[in-house]
C-alpha cells in the first residue's frame, strides 16, 4: 500500500550520481552514441567529465561549426593526440570553403589517428569551383587498420608507398590525382578491397586503371560536357560481381573478363561521342564511328558476356545494335535479367538483339518518348517484327513494359510478345495514365491471343 | 518443445524463457555452451522489474528476426517496413523512468546484449541539455565559476 502511494506521488528518479561512477568504457559508449557536439558539451558537467570526450572512439567535425580555421585546428589538435592510447574508430571531417587551406593540420591528425588504429576515415572539402582542395597527407596511404576510406573533393599526393592491408571500402569522389599511377597504386595495394566507388572530376582527362584481385563491387561515374581524347578506363577485376559504370567521356573502355553471374548497370556513351553531335539524325555517320571503335567495343562486350543481369541505357543499346550489324554479337548465355531503356523507334532492333540472350527469363523495357521527333511517328508505326528469338520460345517468363501509350507500335510489340512467348508467365504493363489512347489500347489488349496458356497480363 | 532456461532475479523470483530468447544474451550464450545452466541462472545484480523488461526485449527481437527470415524473399517490399516497426517498438520500449533505464543499461552491459546496450546508452543523454543531465543524474558541479568558464571557452563551438 505504501509502495503504491509512493509511486503515484512522483516518478522514481535516480538517487545518486551513479553515472559518474560507471566504468570508463561504458561512459565512452554513452558518449559515442551522442553527436560529437553533445559529447563535447558533457565536459562542463564536472571535473570527471572534462576530458572524457577526448577518448571518444568516433568524431565528426565540420569546420563551419567553428568560428574560424584556427579554432577548428586547435580543437582538432587536442583530440588527435598521438600519446593517448584509446582507439579512434571513426573520423568524419568536413572542411568548408572559407576554411580551405593546404590541409597542413591534417598531417599530425592522421599520424595520431593511424597510431590509434583508425578504421573509418571520411574527409570531404566543399570548395565549389575554385578547386583549392585540401591536400591529403601521405600518411593516409599507410594504415594497418583502416577498413573504410571515403574522400570527397580533396587533392591526393603522389602515392609512392601504399599499404592498406585491411581496406575494404574506398570512395573517391571528385579527387584531384597528381598522376594516373596514384589511383592505380591505391587500388593495387589494397589487397582486400571489395567495394570501390569513383566519381571522376569533370575536367580530369586521365586513364583510370582498376586492377584488383579482390574487388567485388565497383561504381564508376564519369560524366561531363567536356571531351578528352586521352580519357579512358581499364577494369581488370576478375571477382567483380557488381559493376555500375556511367561514363560519357572515356574514349577507351577495356573490361577484362568478369566473374560469371555479375550484375551490370551500363551507360557508356564516351566511346562514340562527338562534340555537339546529334546522333539521332545521322545513322550512317554513327555507324562509321562505331566501326572505327569496333575492336574496343568487341573487347568490352566479351569482357561482360558472362554476366547474369544487365541494365543498359538507350545510347548503349544503340552502340550494341550498330555493332551487331558489323560484327557477330557475343552470346550472353548466363544472362537471365535484362533491363533496357529505349525509344519506340528502337523497337525494330529488339528481335535481333534478343537473339544474343538465349536464356533470358526477365525482360524490362522502359520506353521513353522521343519528343524531338513528332514527324517520326509514322515511320515508327511501320516497324514490323519478323524473327522470333530463342529466348521467347524457351525461357522468357516475365516481361515488364513501361509505355507512354502514344504509338501504335507499342501495341504491336505487346501483340508480338504475347503471340510468340511460349513460356511467358506474366506480362506487366505500366501504362501512362494521362493519355486518351489508354482506353483504346486497353480494349485492343484484351483481344490479343496468348500462346502461353498460363500467361497473366497485369495492367498498372 | 524448445529447451527452457530459468533466470533468477536479485529478489529470488524465477523467470522461465525459451533457450532462443536467452541466447540473445552473449553471457548466457557462453554459459549454455559450457553447459552450466542447470538449476537456473542466478542474476544477483538484476532485479525483477529490469529482468522482465530485458526478457521482453529479447523475445521481441527473436520474433522479429524469425519474421524477417521468413519474409526474406519479399524483403525489398516488406523489409523496410519491418525495420521501421521494430525501431518504433524499441523507441517505445525505452520510454521508461530514468532508474529503470539505468538498470536496463547495466543489465545489457552485464548480460552482453549489444542491441539493448546501444539503445539504452543512446537514450541516456541524447537531446538533453547540460543542466538537465546534471539534474537527472545528480552530477555535482565541482568546477569553480572560473574553471567552468574556461572549459566553455576551450570547447566554445559546442556551446554555440
Amino acid at each position: 500500500m505504501v509502495r503504491k502511494l509512493k509511486a503515484s506521488q512522483a516518478r522514481p528518479t535516480l538517487t545518486k550520481d551513479a553515472i559518474s561512477q560507471l566504468p570508463n568504457d561504458l561512459t565512452c559508449q554513452i558518449l559515442s552514441l551522442l553527436s560529437t557536439k553533445e559529447a563535447v558539451k558533457t565536459s562542463v558537467l564536472s571535473t570527471r567529465w572534462r576530458h572524457l570526450w577526448l577518448s571518444l572512439p568516433c568524431l565528426e567535425l565540420k569546420s563551419r561549426d567553428f568560428l574560424d580555421l584556427k579554432n577548428f585546428t586547435s580543437f582538432g589538435d587536442r583530440f588527435f593526440d598521438s600519446t593517448r592510447v584509446s582507439c579512434i574508430q571513426e573520423v568524419k571531417l568536413t572542411i568548408h570553403k572559407k576554411d580551405l587551406s593546404d590541409g597542413y593540420f591534417l598531417t599530425s591528425w592522421f599520424d595520431a589517428a593511424v597510431k590509434r588504429k583508425i578504421q573509418h576515415l571520411h574527409v570531404g572539402s566543399y570548395s565549389y569551383a575554385d578547386r583549392r582542395f585540401n591536400k591529403m597527407p601521405q600518411r593516409v596511404y599507410n594504415c594497418e587498420t583502416l577498413v573504410c576510406l571515403k574522400l570527397f573533393q580533396v587533392t591526393l599526393s603522389d602515392a609512392e608507398f601504399v599499404s592498406l592491408p585491411s581496406l575494404k571500402t574506398m570512395h573517391l569522389e571528385y579527387i584531384e590525382f597528381p598522376n594516373e599511377a596514384t589511383f592505380e597504386t591505391l587500388v593495387l595495394c589494397s589487397p582486400v578491397l571489395e567495394c570501390l566507388k569513383i566519381v571522376v572530376a569533370s575536367d580530369d582527362e586521365k586513364v583510370f586503371r582498376v586492377h584488383s584481385r579482390s574487388l567485388k563491387r565497383l561504381t564508376f561515374e564519369r560524366v561531363s560536357p567536356f571531351l578528352f581524347d586521352s580519357a579512358g578506363v581499364v577494369i581488370d577485376a576478375p571477382r567483380l560481381c557488381f559493376l555500375n559504370i556511367n561514363d560519357n567521356i572515356s574514349k577507351s573502355v577495356i573490361i577484362h573478363k568478369l566473374e560469371s553471374n555479375a550484375v551490370l548497370q551500363i551507360s557508356l556513351l564516351g566511346i562514340v561521342r562527338l562534340e555537339e553531335f546529334d546522333d539521332e539524325f545521322f545513322d550512317d555517320i554513327y555507324e562509321v564511328i562505331v566501326s572505327s571503335k569496333i575492336s574496343n567495343i568487341h573487347k568490352f562486350l566479351h569482357g561482360i558476356s558472362m554476366a547474369r543481369s544487365m541494365k543498359i541505357c538507350r545510347g548503349t543499346l544503340k552502340i550494341m545494335c550498330h555493332y551487331s550489324k558489323l560484327e557477330p554479337f557475343p552470346q550472353f548465355s548466363n544472362m537471365s535479367y535484362l533491363d533496357i531503356t529505349l525509344y519506340p523507334r528502337d523497337f525494330k532492333w529488339l528481335p535481333a538483339f534478343l537473339e544474343s540472350f538465349p536464356n533470358l527469363k526477365y525482360l524490362a523495357l522502359v520506353m521513353v518518348c522521343d519528343d524531338r521527333k513528332g514527324g517520326f511517328s509514322e515511320d515508327i508505326d511501320q516497324v514490323s517484327f519478323s524473327s522470333v528469338p530463342e529466348c521467347l520460345l524457351s525461357s522468357l517468363e516475365f516481361v515488364e513494359l513501361i509505355a507512354p501509350v502514344q504509338y501504335d507500335v507499342e501495341l504491336k510489340l505487346v501483340k508480338y510478345l504475347l503471340k510468340n512467348s511460349a513460356v511467358l508467365e506474366k506480362l506487366i504493363l505500366r501504362l501512362a495514365s494521362y493519355n486518351s489512347r489508354r482506353d483504346y489500347m486497353l480494349k485492343k489488349l484484351l483481344k490479343i491471343p496468348r500462346v502461353s496458356t498460363k500467361c497473366k497480363v497485369v495492367i498498372l | 518443445m524448445s529447451k527452457k532456461i530459468i533466470f533468477e532475479s536479485s529478489e529470488g523470483e524465477s523467470f522461465e524463457v525459451d533457450e532462443a530468447v536467452a541466447l540473445e544474451c552473449q553471457t548466457i550464450k557462453n554459459m549454455i555452451e559450457d553447459d552450466c545452466t542447470d538449476g537456473g541462472i542466478p542474476l544477483a545484480n538484476v532485479n525483477s522489474a529490469t529482468l522482465t523488461k530485458v526478457i521482453d526485449y529479447c523475445k521481441k527481437h527473436v520474433e522479429a528476426a524469425a519474421a524477417a527470415e521468413a519474409n526474406a524473399g519479399d524483403k525489398d517490399i516488406y523489409g523496410a517496413n519491418k525495420d521501421i516497426e521494430l525501431k518504433t517498438w524499441d523507441e517505445e520500449f525505452v520510454k521508461v523512468d530514468q532508474p529503470l533505464l539505468f538498470d536496463l543499461m547495466l543489465a545489457a552491459n552485464f548480460l552482453i546484449i549489444p542491441g539493448l546496450l546501444d539503445l539504452t546508452c543512446k537514450t541516456m543523454m541524447r537531446g538533453k541539455t547540460v543542466l538537465q543531465i546534471r539534474e537527472i543524474f545528480h552530477i555535482k558541479k565541482d568546477y569553480t565559476d572560473a574553471e567552468e568558464a574556461e572549459v566553455r571557452k576551450e570547447n566554445a563551438w559546442a556551446f554555440e
